[in-house]
């Protein structure tokens, strides 16, 4: 088989790197060592939520695609349940209140419509709210998504404009000759291409080592507790203060007291449409191992109901863990290999991947094809750890 | 509906009268009996309407497996009503349409309780279960075995009928009796503790098995935790399959045996295996009428003692038919049935309308195996056991260190066998914790009584079943 070019992983990044490379009229292969959106993208909740992201490309690239995301369902022509119900910080002490001045201030900077409330409005915006949680950063541009049903649609679609999408296909080597990409070859063929996308997420490094580099992401795990489905109760995509403060300074839990603080537990809740609560989260290294923890549980359950005393009377159904492809310096990379001609990488997003699917699957098509990007991608190439 | 006067076998012994009130209406009942027992023996079949489509739900598994009774209860949202004991002056409400929120006191907070530790964990209390604690108790082990019913005995007590096997195994008693004699005896065991009323929810690597009990969430850590949950009864796809009245062959045991409800005035049994036959006897000792008992194969699977029960009762076992669609308003009305030919496709032309206030499905049963997927072990679909089954060694193993499988939840088979695998994978554990001292002996004893149990052409479905497991291919499900 030839292609254009080859995306390794079905993931939504995958995905919607196929999809911009079909749409663009090239003929790209997606190859998947299992089924499509199988793993991380499907062990998340949906947030596209811009609160959370770090000021600078990251705001600004989330601001992109969340427009892109606005009109999605339309241009691939499949429901992906995209909601903009708008977004809370939850803030539950004075300690990160101060964090979050500092983050509201720079987020204001970069265009972002955000505002901090106080108890009464946030008890008008979320009833269910602790009287004891005294104020919130209100984000009305936050909004969610099925991650499932857009990775699938993605595909999909790419499918549909011609890429030929190779599940239970797992890549066992990449042909490099006279420093450029010649074949990618799996399991079942060999597909000769002159280019290759590296979008395989927490397995990235297994397949950089194929052609010789090192690419520094690891599995990052985070828990989900999913409640029974009950009557609409929460309006907004919910955050607190410390998820965004672990987020941007990881060193701020061995300073922590609180125990579940210590545990790196803070609050991210959504309710789906069927009306089941996705409560998470916690932020752990654990390797490759995709098992629930009790305490991490305990933990998130405690926590949750803190800010949402109300889900002491919920049943929790079923828990899950996810492996976020966590990068080094916090960043995802996407741009091209230097040393190796026509190898890509669009990895390393952690918990911020479907959220920025669309703007980087489009920002690497573009790249592809030598066009200029929409933003100036410096600050996430690859070549920022080779100094 | 009514309850049963007299029954040949069944004297009942129920707890003082109490008042309820279903939807503001008022009705009586027996304390301790569960709700829906209570809602069926006032006449009470349709237990709330389902949330999109409208359409009226009612009983099906009676045994807190599916999700088919669920009604607010003093506030309280999606109850099991099937299995929660009636309480004086109870509230109780169809839900028909999602649970809505309660808030609660913001100064409140989770308990977090200690975690219990001991040898063995038994999840489960019935036939397996109960075995099993007894014999790892028996070793001089510490036991704690979680059920989530009020009654031990789990299925065991709903059985009338005498058991067939070896003596050891009791054969010749009734299952509700051995379920008795087996609590009788693990309660003269002070190493075991018996914690009613509580559902495991999920099992950990770390050994910890996480439990609801009574609204609280506890947790227990075991060296060894045995798996006896059970098997879930399967239904037919058909129209009209979710109409109330129609019931897994169980539930009907439950209503008849255990709460000594009449369900009804004339039932179809549907599946001519051992189950089909024994509940349909126990249908007419309780004074429901039979139509007739609808088999798709050409031939019965159940015993031939069995049929014969029934054919001199003037019952038709109609073999090489199945229903074609049931009917009726807010409960069943009555079932069309239809001749299959030998491709199993329906024979036009051969339709018969049956009425029938009862429609009881014996079509079945699939493993309990949620927890074992959730553990994270090595798990095998064998049709011959039920379906998906977790791959297991003769010592009742596992792919996850210390944890064991035992009963139905292990491959569906039936009581007596379940009694000797719950004790073997007890045995085995306990070896693994350098607790048994004479284990070779004890061990080939269990596997003769097991072989003994296999030698009949029933047995020959399972012993292929378990070569399955050996083999390496076909297909499975695991961690990737």
């Amino acid at each position: 088989m030839k292609a254009d070019a080859v995306v390794i992983g079905g993931g939504i990044i995958g995905c919607a790197a196929a999809y911009y490379l079909a749409r663009s009229g090239l003929r790209p292969a997606l190859i998947e060592r299992r089924g499509i959106g199988e793993e991380t993208s499907c062990a998340c909740d949906g947030f596209i939520m811009l609160q959370t992201k770090k000021p600078g490309l990251p705001l600004r690239m989330a601001m992109s695609s969340a427009r892109i995301y606005e009109r999605l369902s339309q241009e691939l022509g499949y429901d992906i349940q995209y909601r903009r119900p708008g977004g809370l910080v939850l803030i539950e002490t004075q300690e990160m209140k101060e964090i979050m001045e500092g983050v509201v201030d720079r987020q204001t900077k970069e265009g972002m419509d955000v505002e901090f409330i106080g108890n009464a409005k946030l008890k008008s915006l979320e009833p269910l709210v602790s009287e004891k949680i005294p104020a919130a950063v209100y984000s009305p541009m936050d909004g969610d998504v099925s991650p499932i049903y857009t990775t699938r649609a993605l595909a999909k679609r790419a499918a549909e404009l011609g890429c030929e999408i190779c599940t239970g296909s797992a890549v066992t080597g990449i042909r490099v000759q006279d420093g450029e990409v010649r074949a990618v070859v799996t399991d079942k063929e060999t597909i000769e291409t002159g280019t290759v996308i590296n979008c395989a997420g927490v397995w990235a490094p297994e397949i950089g080592e194929m052609m010789g580099i090192h690419i520094p992401i690891r599995p990052r795990r985070g828990h989900i507790l999913v409640s029974e489905a009950v009557a609409p109760a929460l309006r907004h995509e919910i955050t607190d203060a410390r998820y965004i403060a672990i987020k941007h300074d990881p060193s701020i839990l061995e300073k922590a007291t609180d125990p579940t603080f210590r545990q790196g537990i803070s609050l991210s809740m959504e309710q789906t449409e069927n009306g089941n609560f996705l409560i998470g989260s916690a932020r752990e290294f654990a390797g490759f191992d995709t098992d629930c923890r009790f305490d991490i549980l305990k933990g998130i359950s405690e926590y949750s109901t803190r800010f949402f005393p109300a889900l002491r009377n919920v049943n929790m159904i079923r828990s899950f863990v996810g492996m976020r492809p966590y990068c080094e310096d916090g960043v995802p990379i996407i741009g091209p290999v230097s040393r190796v001609h026509g190898a890509f990488i669009a990895a390393g997003h952690e918990g911020d991947g479907i959220a920025l699917a669309p703007i980087t699957g489009r920002t690497v098509a573009e790249m592809v094809l030598g066009r200029e990007t929409e933003f100036d991608m410096t600050s996430f190439s690859f070549d920022r750890f080779l100094k | 509906m009514s309850r049963i006067g007299e029954h040949p076998i069944l004297e009942y012994t129920k707890g003082k009268r109490v008042s309820f009130t279903f939807d503001g209406k008022v009705i009586q009942g027996y304390e301790g009996e569960s709700i829906a027992s209570a809602l069926h023996a006032a006449g009470i079949r349709k237990l709330h309407e389902s949330e999109v489509k409208r359409r009226p739900r009612g009983l099906f598994c009676a045994i807190g497996n599916c999700s088919s009774c669920l009604c607010r209860v003093d506030g309280r949202e999606n109850v099991r009503i099937c299995i929660e004991p009636l309480r004086e002056g109870m509230r109780v409400e169809s839900q028909n349409s999602k649970a809505v929120l309660r808030p609660a006191d913001p100064a409140g907070s989770i308990r977090q309780e200690e975690t219990i530790q001991t040898d063995v964990l038994v999840i489960g209390g019935g036939p397996a279960g109960l075995n099993a604690a007894i014999e790892s108790a028996s070793h001089g082990l510490k036991v704690v075995m979680l059920d989530r019913n009020s009654l031990l005995g789990g299925q065991l007590n709903k059985q009338t009928h005498k058991f067939f096997g070896s003596e050891k195994a009791k054969a010749g008693t009734r299952g509700f009796v051995i379920a008795q004699e087996l609590e009788e005896k693990l309660a003269g065991y002070g190493s075991v503790d018996v914690q009613k009323e509580t559902t495991a929810l999920g099992y950990f690597k770390d050994g910890t098995v996480m439990a609801e009990s009574k609204g609280r969430v506890c947790s227990y850590r075991a060296k060894a935790t045995i798996i006896a949950t059970g098997a879930s009864e399967r239904t037919l796809i058909f129209p009209g399959n979710d109409l109330p009245g129609i019931y897994g062959a169980g539930a009907v045991q439950t209503l008849m045996n255990i709460d000594g409800i009449m369900p009804g005035q004339t039932a179809v049994m549907v599946g001519g295996g051992n189950i089909g036959l024994i509940v349909s006897y126990q249908l007419l000792q309780a004074g429901v009428a039979v139509a007739a008992v609808v088999e798709a194969a050409p031939h019965f699977g159940g015993y031939q003692v069995h049929a014969n029960k029934l054919r001199r009762a003037g019952v038709p076992i109609l073999t090489g038919h199945t229903v074609k669609y049931a009917f009726g308003g807010d409960s069943l009305e009555g079932v069309v049935i239809t001749a299959l030919d030998e491709h199993f496709n329906p024979v036009p032309g051969t339709e018969q309308t049956i009425k029938a206030d009862i429609l009881c499905m014996a079509v079945g049963l699939s493993p309990m195996t949620e927890m074992f997927f959730q553990a994270g072990c090595d798990m095998k679909f064998i049709p011959q056991l039920g379906g998906y089954v977790p791959r297991i060694d003769e010592y009742h193993r596992t792919s996850v260190p210390g944890l064991y499988a035992a009963g139905d939840a292990g491959g569906v088979e039936e009581a007596t066998s379940a009694q000797l695998t719950g004790r073997i994978a007890a045995l085995c554990a306990a070896r693994d914790l350098g607790a048994a001292d004479d284990f070779d002996r004890e061990f080939a004893d269990l596997q003769s009584q097991l072989s003994e149990l296999r030698a009949g052409p029933l047995g020959q479905k399972i012993l292929s079943g378990l070569d399955r497991m050996k083999d390496e291919g076909g297909v499975s499900y695991g961690k990737f």
